[in-house]
């Protein structure tokens, strides 16, 4: 009997990195139930035109790379439904399509597809549509009236609270349903509760360590409980700023992102404190809605930084813990 | 901060059933015509005493495969030890020939310590197995005779890691070779066998065996019978152990440990390249970015490798083990790491 030689280990642990992809599109199925919910069945073939946007580019872009289809690939389809549930739900077609196709061709392929990209695509993708389609996404339609595929003019948009934050006044939503998600705004950012839930199941699963959103959503309380409209408390401050925007949304499922991460545990708190930092000065001095993710991707450039730092200040301690070891012989 | 002492893996260890069953025999008789001079009734044990008995009896101590004389004849240029620890830590997967050994053959084990106890006088002295097996069939005791057993706890790869830390003035000395030393001593047995593990998803009955050395891998096979053909095959360790290929010209030395043989299940999942989820950072006990290394080494970028700390990897195979894109970490950080001379790496680039 011979036996081929491989490599060791002979063992290895279960999770496949097809399967965290997969994980991350599963939790990101609960906010699509919501906005079908919310704004009826418009919301599912948004999301469902994105995500094929998003795999089509990501295939077409794979074969120009030389690597052939990988179907197993679930990452375009993370990006494309990002992309879709930060979009207001009355927004047209093309819109979202173009940002998917902006996130995979431009933001992903010219680095080296999956695993490779420097700055997080959907966010990327987002930016790219709020700048050249601005005041389409500034407003959102009045939840709990479903829309129709095709929307016209008679399609009232209201502005999210996150705006009327901006513009220096109180949105006037209870808590109640500021927790349930029932306020203008995109599509599936709104519903706290089961973004929270999301987040349990990725912990669960190890996808998200515990650490990252928990620095972040930190930070922001932080700021939010120190400055704050006259008129409001510091903990109704905190409420409205974590509820408002996308920030829960960015929070659980853009900032984790794996491949745009720092890899060292304190370099990811690092990373995550300043993008928490960044977020709330751009709510404060900047003139751009989703702030979230627009902190998100200036923080994606200094995500190696971190890691270096982190890896230089453990460099030093080992030298002098061996220095130490060679005094004491 | 001792972050590189916590990192780790804890791995599944599924020592169960090999670890609970009866030790096996697989002995020739040619080993056993020699023999050395036995400890008197009353003789004192002394430290020479004790190192001629090992040399006479060529006692090697299982875990390295360094002579049980030569390690107590560098106790003897230096101050009695603090602490003597009979090792029976098994922190791998499958493997439990230190273990089990100490459970089936416990008399002579202690027997074995108390040799060394009173040879070098210590102020302690217990035995050690690893804290994190789960689900065992049997319960491993808490003392054997005067000594207690010690339960071990970390993730691994922790034998080494956790004997440096116990200090220096400390001897651990393997359950195998305690139990050989004891051998010698009552008997006057040469060791002409070692512990074995034969275990892994492929091996009709896993057991511990006690085996000629010498003997062919094949023969150890044939005796716990293959279920189904294994896709791999190794020597002491399904983490880090020595790729077999020819099972019939492989054979037992002194120092084998386990022979283990998986079949991987064939899953239709494809692989992909490295998303860089940073699995690898965590569990990397020098505290080392495999990710990064993996990705200098397999571009040939030498002093980036060198830079990230290319010759303080241990191989230890947690990278590989966790990589949820199964990429040949620990491997190609290996080849290179042999294959790129140390101090050299400042010129080439």
């Amino acid at each position: 009997m011979i036996v081929k030689s491989k490599p060791f280990p002979q063992i290895r642990a279960e999770e496949r990195s097809s399967l965290v992809m997969l994980d991350t599109a599963i939790a990101l199925i609960p906010p699509f139930f919501m906005a079908v919910f919310y704004y009826g069945i418009r919301s599912l073939a948004l999301g469902a035109l994105t995500v094929l946007a998003a795999l089509v580019t990501n295939w077409i872009s794979s074969l120009f790379n030389g690597r052939g289809i990988e179907w197993w690939d679930a990452s375009p389809v993370v990006t494309g439904m990002i992309i879709a549930l930060m979009m207001p739900a009355s927004i047209p077609f093309y819109i979202p399509m173009l940002a998917a196709v902006f996130a995979i061709f431009v933001v992903k392929f010219p680095y080296g597809g999956t695993g490779n990209n420097v700055f997080n695509p959907a966010a990327a993708g987002l930016a790219f549509v709020t700048i050249c389609f601005g005041t389409q996404l500034s407003g959102y339609p009045t939840p709990l009236e479903p829309l129709s595929l095709v929307v016209d003019e008679t399609v009232k948009l209201v502005q999210g609270p996150a705006a009327i934050l901006k513009m220096g006044a109180i949105p006037t939503i209870s808590t109640e349903q500021l927790a349930l998600g029932n306020f203008a705004g995109p599509m599936g950012t709104t519903n706290i509760l089961v973004i929270a839930a999301c987040l349990v199941y990725l912990l669960v699963r190890k996808n998200v360590k515990w650490y990252v959103p928990a620095a972040y959503l930190g930070t922001v309380c932080v700021f939010a409980s120190r400055i704050h409209h006259e008129d409001i408390g510091a903990m109704e401050s905190i409420i409205l700023e974590l509820v408002a925007g996308s920030l829960m949304f960015v929070a659980v499922y853009m900032l984790t992102e794996p491949v745009t991460l720092p890899k060292r545990p304190m370099a990811k708190i690092f990373y995550a404190v300043t993008a928490g930092i960044v977020t709330m000065l751009f709510r404060y001095y900047g003139a751009v809605h989703y702030s979230a993710v627009f902190a998100l991707l200036l923080t994606n450039a200094f995500s190696p930084l971190f890691d270096h730092l982190v890896e230089r200040g453990n460099l030093i301690e080992l030298m002098e813990r061996r220095a130490d070891h060679e005094e004491d012989e | 901060m001792k972050l590189w002492n916590t990192k780790g893996i804890i791995l599944e260890q599924k020592k169960e059933p090999a670890l609970s069953r009866d030790l096996q025999q697989l002995l020739t008789e040619q080993g056993e015509s020699a023999k050395v001079e036995t400890l008197a009734e009353n003789e004192e044990v002394t430290l020479d005493r004790l190192i001629r008995l090992c040399n006479e009896a060529s006692i090697v101590d299982e875990r390295d495969g360094e002579p049980l004389g030569d390690i107590l004849m560098g106790w003897k240029l230096r101050a009695a030890p603090k602490l003597i620890v009979g090792d029976a830590v098994d922190d791998e997967p499958y493997v439990s020939n230190q273990t089990n050994p100490l459970m089936k053959q416990s008399a002579d084990a202690a027997y074995g310590l108390r040799l060394l106890q009173t040879a070098l006088k210590p102020q302690k002295a217990y035995f050690a197995v690893y804290r994190e097996m789960h689900y065992l069939n049997s319960r491993v005791p808490t003392k054997i005779e005067e000594f207690v057993v010690r339960k071990m706890g970390g993730k691994y790869p922790m034998e080494r890691r956790a004997f440096s830390r116990l200090g220096d003035d400390v001897l651990a000395v393997g359950v195998g070779a305690l139990i050989h030393l004891a051998r010698a001593a009552k008997e006057g047995r040469v060791q002409s066998s070692c512990f074995v593990t034969v275990a892994g998803n492929c091996i009709g009955t896993p057991c511990n065996m006690e085996v000629t050395i010498g003997t062919p891998v094949s023969a150890l096979l044939e005796h716990c019978g293959l279920i189904t053909d294994p896709t791999s095959l190794s020597l002491n360790s399904a983490m880090v152990g020595k790729a077999v290929e020819d099972p019939e010209q492989t054979l037992i030395q002194a120092n084998t440990s386990a022979v283990i043989a998986i079949r991987e299940a064939k899953k239709n999942l494809r692989h992909m390249d490295c998303i860089g989820c940073s699995r690898c950072v965590e569990v990397c006990p020098e505290g080392l970015n495999p990710m990064e290394l993996y990705r200098a080494t397999s571009t040939n970028r030498r002093q980036t490798a060198f830079e990230l700390g290319l010759e303080r990897c241990i191989g230890c195979a947690a990278c590989s083990y966790i990589c949820p894109s199964r990429l040949e970490l620990s491997h190609l950080i290996r080849e290179k790491q042999e294959k790129w001379p140390k101090g050299e790496h400042c010129h080439d680039r």
